[in-house]
Parts: C-alpha cells; structure tokens; sequence
C-alpha cells in the first residue's frame, strides 16, 4: 500500500502566456507507508510544488495524486481541506505558529477545525506537549520560546489529528545545528517508531542522507 | 474559534474602541429617536385607556342629530347609552387668536347625568362641586382648572356667554394635565333653550364593551343618515399608524449613522484581515476551510456589532432618560425598540464583516506563506 502516489504529474504556470512557466513536468512518484524520503534540488527546482502538490495545498495541471490510495486530484477546496488536516501533518522551516495563540492553543487548532470535542483535545494536546518535552510550557506564547521549542510545538500541531503522513520543508532550516540535529531526532522517531510516512524537503545534503531514499529534483523532474 | 476571535479584536483597543463607540452612537441615536415615538404613543394610548368603549358620532348636515335620530341609535345593538353633546362658541374671548380674529370660548354642553364622560371618570373636583340635575335650565357652569387659573376665576364669579348671558362658576375641575384643564361645561337643557334649537352636532356612544364598538360604529354609519361615526379606538389606531410612520423616518436617520459606523467595521476588518493574511495562509493550510475562515472573520465582526448594540442600548436609554428628566417630554424605550436596536446592530457587524471575510477566505496559503 502506498502513502503517496503521483502519476504524471504537471504544473504549469500562465499557460499560453509568453511567460509560462513548468514548475512540475510530468512527475511519477511513490512513497510507501512508513517510507522517509527527502527531497533536495536546487532552488527554483520544483521541491516546493512537489510538497504542496502531495499536501493538496495545490492541484495538477495534469495528471493524478494519489493520498492513501484516494484521487486527490479533483477535489474541491473544502475536501483538500479535510485530507490536510486528517492525513497531513505540516511542519514549516518558518514553524508558523499563530503568535496570539498560546502553545497548547496552537496545537489545538487542527482539532478544532476537525471538530474534536473539548475534553479530548485539551487530554490530547497536553499529551503531546509533554512527548515534546515542553509539559510545563502550555500557557506560553510563540514568541515567549526558543526556535527549537517552537518547532517542537510545530511538530505536536502537525500530529494532532494523528495523520499517517508528515510533510517537512526544511524543519531545520532556521534552527543552529545542535537544535536541528534534535528535531531531526523527533522527526526521525515519529517516522521509525509510529510509522509515519516522513516526506522532507531540505537542501542540506548530511540531513538529506538520514532518509531510506533521496529523490533530486531538477527543472521540474526528478532526476 | 470563539476565543481566537476575541483574542484577535483585543489585539487591537483603540481601533476597535472607537469603532464601537461609532456603533453605540448610531444605535443610541435610533433608539432616542424611537423613544420619542413610543412615547406619544404610549402617552396617547393611556390617556384613551378609559374611553375604548366609546365612538363619537357628528352631524354632517346643518340640520345636526334630533331627538329621534338618537332614539335610533339607543336602539342599535351593543349601545349602552347615548351621551348627547353640544358645542357652543361663546363671545369670550378664548385667547390664541388667528390672524386677528379672536376665538371665543368653546362652552360644551351635557346634562348633568352624563358629565363623567367628558370630564373623565376618575377626575375630582378642586373647589365648589359637580354639575347637577337641578342645574338643567339654569345659568351653572363647571369649569377646567386652567381656565379659572389663567382668567383668575373663583367659585361664585359669573362668565359672560355674551349678549349679556352670565353663568355662574359652581365648580373648578382638579388638574389633569389633559383637555379638561380647558373646559367649560354648561347644561344641555340650558343652552337648548337658549339657542332655542333641540338639534346638537355631536353625540358620545357608549358600547356595552370595548370589543363591540368598532361594529357599533360600523352600524351607526350604515342605520343613521346624516352622521358619521369612529369609534375612539379606531380613531387610536389610526393616530398610531401615522405616529408609527413618522417615527420610522425619524429613526431613520439614525439609521443613517449607524450604517455610517458599519462602513467603519468594514475598514477595520479588511485592515485587521491584511494583518493576519499569514496567519490565516497558515490556518488554512492546516486544514481550514473557507467556510471557517469566513465564519471566523464574521465572528469578530459580529461581536464588534454586538457589543456596539449593547452600548447603544445604553446610550439610547440615557438619551430618553434626559428627555424624561430634563425636558419633561414623555420618551420610552420599549422592549421592541431594544430588539430592533440590538438586531440593527448584529445584522450591522455581520453584513460589514461580509466582504472582508469573504476576502479572508478566499487567500491561497501557497502564495501567503512563500512571499510574506
């Protein structure tokens, strides 16, 4: 069974227009189920819209995506929506956490798009802060932490709804490299031990090489 | 997402305490206004309070209503007794005069029997006493607490009717505030014989309930010739009506103001949507929906409006309060005037919050997260 799956995958931009332009030409492409794979390339390569094309944040021009074996590929914007929060875990290098919302609210967030009832979430997002390391830390703020503690509450937002697939764009890029070394640790354990299916983009080639199968990408293809 | 929306309104005081304050001010200004019209309707409604049963009949004809006409009329159903009125221009002067010509004194005849329906049923004497049944025929008269006040009349003084005709002042009605301060009542017997005419203009009839005497004038109008009759609760409702049209325009242009201030949520929100275009990139890419945008942003909207309605409630209701207090003028706020206060205000908020959480909603988290 595969996690992810991409057939022919293309997508273009300003079609017909003198500059359009292919950020993706005719991707094939499949991750199993518990696979970490991390994609590098050079900028303007393509990473990018290969990540949001499998976080269904963007839809092909042509061909299909394939989440847990459903065609992605079609669906309208509120579907996207519903496979993002169920399947999907996003961890940003920017961590992207909402600044006016204190870490456990943050990390509640996917459920309470999800509709989890109160109960549940405050159990689970406190669980998950404590697996984080960062127990006491709840009623803080953003702003109030460290980068590595931050993308640890990331990484507790990303699993809140206990998706089966982590998509990381460079975690460790605005992180030192004894802090990133950490938050590969926790990617690399979710991904070893709970199974998750751990999809990374990153240009750093040490980290890179962490992962069971490197996909490069160049001018929209993998090479 | 009820405690993200008031996190995200308090991130911004000033701004969003003065757009409240716009709102208060608009609803207040709707809610005085409105006041003002409950008001006299109210003050209206309760000085008829006692008179519902009661449907006026006047002549259309010289002739007036003879002594058959308002034999017939005791005859139709649901009339309980027949209240004969006169109406007499004496040669006084009554002051007030119109582009020169001085308006005489209105003397309003009844028997004796049938005062309490002019003068009110509740309504005391303050000095001397009531017409009474011997004074049919003879020169009396019961005057209205201003009219002895402004003329400096006493018990025992005579009023000239003119030509020389003098009725004595038997007695001086207790203030009302209402139209009995003005009166002059004098027997009907008496101003017959002087007038030497049996026909009156105007006749009081008195239904056996309030609930018939709408049908009462209805049969009145069709049965009697000559005469045309409303019932004074007919005649109410009509007053309301025209009141309640008036005071819509009036509140109106409060209304105005209030959408003025709506205008300025709109402002406040596309701005507070500019601000957070990041943050809701990263909220949909987590899984939002457009819907949850769009009901997020509405939300805040929605409070701000509510809580603006709340203040105007307020704000309302201290204005009619000045009015009652300061001068005198009888404004009520009614539980309506709230609900529509409120409801203007809600409905405000939203429909300002409209497009910039339309906006919001339709932000693509790609571009916002990789360019800002």
């Amino acid at each position: 069974m595969s996690s992810v799956k991409l057939e022919n995958v293309k997508r273009f931009y300003n079609i017909g227009k003198t500059n359009e332009f292919r950020a993706l030409k005719s991707i094939d492409l499949a991750i199993d189920k518990g696979e970490f794979i991390s994609i590098i390339g050079p900028s303007g390569s393509g990473k990018s819209t290969l990540l949001n094309m499998i976080g269904c944040l963007d839809t092909p021009t042509e061909g299909k995506v394939y989440i847990e074996d459903s065609d992605v590929s079609k669906l309208n914007s509120s579907e996207r929506a519903k496979i993002r929060r169920e399947s999907i875990g996003f961890v940003f290098q920017q961590f992207n956490l909402i600044r006016s919302l204190t870490c456990i609210e943050n990390i509640e967030l996917p459920m309470e798009f999800a509709g989890t009832g109160r109960d549940e979430m405050i159990k689970r997002s406190q669980k998950l802060l404590d697996i984080m390391g960062l127990g006491d830390k709840g009623n803080q703020i953003p702003s109030e932490m460290s980068g590595g503690e931050q993308q640890r509450v990331a990484i507790a937002r990303a699993l809140a709804n206990n998706p089966q697939i982590i998509l990381a764009d460079e975690p460790t890029g605005n992180l030192d490299t004894k802090t990133g070394e950490k938050i590969m640790e926790v990617l690399i354990d979710l991904n070893r031990n709970e199974n998750k299916t751990l999809i990374m983009v990153t240009h750093d080639n040490e980290i890179a090489d962490v992962a069971d199968r490197i996909v490069r990408m160049q001018d929209g293809k993998i090479v | 997402m009820l405690r993200i929306s008031i996190r995200n309104l308090l991130r911004h005081k000033l701004r969003n305490a003065l757009t409240l304050i716009g709102i208060a001010v608009g609803i207040g200004l709707v809610i005085s206004l409105g006041s003002i019209g409950a008001g006299l309707t109210q003050s209206m409604e309760s000085a008829f309070e006692g008179s519902a049963d009661l449907v006026s009949v006047s002549s259309t004809s010289q002739d007036g209503i003879s002594g058959e006409m308002i034999e017939e009329i005791s005859y139709i159903d649901g009339v309980e007794r027949v209240i004969p009125v006169g109406s007499y221009i004496s040669s006084m002067d009554g002051g007030g005069g119109f582009m020169g010509i001085s308006v005489g004194v209105q003397f309003t005849a009844v028997n004796p029997d049938d005062q309490d329906y002019i003068i009110g049923p509740e309504i005391f004497i303050d000095r001397g006493r009531k017409l009474e049944e011997e004074d049919n025929g003879k020169f009396a008269a019961l005057v209205g607490y201003k009219f002895a006040e402004n003329r400096d009349l006493e018990v025992g003084d005579e009023i000239d009717y003119g030509n020389d005709t003098l009725f004595e002042i038997i007695g001086i009605i207790e203030e009302t505030g209402g139209d009995a301060d003005g009166l002059v009542l004098v027997p009907l017997e008496t101003m017959q014989e002087l007038e030497e005419e049996e026909n009156i203009q105007t006749l009081l009839v008195k239904a056996e309930d309030a609930e018939v005497s709408e049908t009462v004038a209805e049969d009145i109008n069709m049965n009697i010739d000559d005469v045309i009759a409303i019932s004074y609760k007919a005649l109410v409702r009509q007053i309301s009506e025209a009141l309640g049209t008036v005071n819509l325009a009036v509140m109106g242009i409060g209304a105005v103001s209030a959408i003025v201030a709506g205008l300025m949520i709109t402002v406040v929100m596309i701005m507070s949507v500019t601000e957070r275009r990041r943050e809701i990139g990263i909220m949909k890419a987590i899984g939002a929906t457009e819907g949850m945008i769009l009901k997020q942003v509405l939300q805040e909207s929605g409070i701000i409006g509510l809580i603006g309605g709340i203040l105007g409630v307020a704000v309302g209701w201290s204005g009619a309060f000045l009015m009652n207090s300061l001068f005198d003028f009888p404004a009520a706020v009614t539980l309506w005037l709230v609900i529509l206060g409120m409801g203007f205000a809600l409905i405000l908020g939203m429909g300002a919050g409209l497009y910039p959480a339309w906006n919001a909603s339709r932000l693509d988290p790609i571009q916002v997260l990789r360019y800002e």
